[in-house]
């Protein structure tokens, strides 16, 4: 490449570069761009502080799950549920009924237990039921 | 004729952006944090989340199958109390220390790894002498401190397998 050729090219590059310096943003483009990406991070926050909310529900419904396995379980092992205060103690934020009816045609000889574990979680109410069948303590 | 538009930005343009840039990162600097923050807390406490049930999972089904489970007080500075649950297949002996699980049969050790899992648990008789095992999980990770530690609590009965009644017929 000649000495003649390199200086054009040079002129070449330097006359893009000019060109290109007179493309600039205008003020209301930055504007409005500095409003999009506030908004989108604005948007992403409120989605994952919800995707937060609805974690918590589900974990909350997890433990009331939870909660009634361990009265079930323990009414079909003792016959009895577990101690008001343990049951306190270990979801402090729920409240379990339980309610015992005796089966009826097939399930003559058995007693339904129904637990029912309820509480609020972010001022929601979370109730979650459960059944079973178990066998008579006196038949035992 | 038209006047040439300026190739720069003019003062006041550069000061109205100045101005305008620092009351956006002013309002969105804190969803951010929360953003970002949520983002890498999450994903630390569902791994360890998802350890702990694998923990729990296999504790349940050793306490459920014990025919005999007794509970031997250890040194805390040794990782806390030892639990042994005695089973068809042997005695296997758990340990639950602040981060840390572990599972012996034999040579046979298994340990989970959970820095920010605390566990709390108790081995409790009820009045017709059934034994249940108790126990609370903490996952405690740094926040601003407005909120709880990640807490679950579960409850295992001893020798449940065995019970003729278990689960004949349940439903939701």
């Amino acid at each position: 490449m000649t000495c003649e050729m390199w200086k054009r090219l040079l002129q070449k590059l330097h006359r893009m570069n000019s060109r290109q310096r007179q493309h600039g943003w205008l003020m209301v483009e930055m504007v409005v761009a500095l409003f999009v990406i506030f908004t989108l991070t604005a948007a992403l926050t409120t989605i994952t502080l919800t995707a937060g909310k609805g974690n918590r529900m589900l974990w909350a419904r997890r433990q009331a799950l939870a909660a009634a396995e361990a009265q079930l379980d323990c009414l079909t092992q003792s016959g009895a549920p577990l101690p008001e205060a343990e049951f306190k103690r270990l979801w402090p934020s729920f409240d379990c009924t339980i309610e015992i009816v005796a089966g009826t045609g097939s399930t003559a000889q058995l007693q339904r237990a129904q637990v029912t574990v309820a509480g609020r979680v972010n001022k929601k109410k979370i109730c979650v039921t459960k059944q079973r069948y178990i066998i008579e303590r006196e038949a035992q | 004729m038209k006047p040439r538009r300026p190739n720069a930005f003019l003062l006041n343009e550069m000061i109205l952006i100045i101005a305008l840039l620092s009351v956006l990162m002013m309002l969105s600097g804190e969803p951010v944090r929360i953003f970002f923050g949520s983002v890498l807390r999450s994903q630390l406490v569902f791994s360890q989340q998802d350890r702990v049930e694998t923990l729990l999972s296999q504790l349940r089904t050793h306490t459920e199958q014990a025919a005999a489970v007794y509970v031997q007080p250890a040194d805390e500075r040794l990782g806390g109390d030892l639990l042994y649950l005695t089973g068809p297949d042997g005695t296997v002996c758990y340990q639950f220390s602040a981060g840390r699980a572990v599972c012996s049969r034999g040579d046979n050790v298994q340990q989970w790894d959970m820095p920010q899992v605390r566990f709390d648990w108790r081995l409790m008789t009820l009045p017709d002498q059934s034994q249940i095992l108790a126990i609370t999980t903490f996952q405690q990770h740094r926040r601003r401190g407005d909120l709880p530690a990640f807490r679950g609590s579960y409850v295992f009965v001893v020798n449940l397998a065995n019970n003729h009644s278990r689960r004949i017929l349940e439903y939701d």
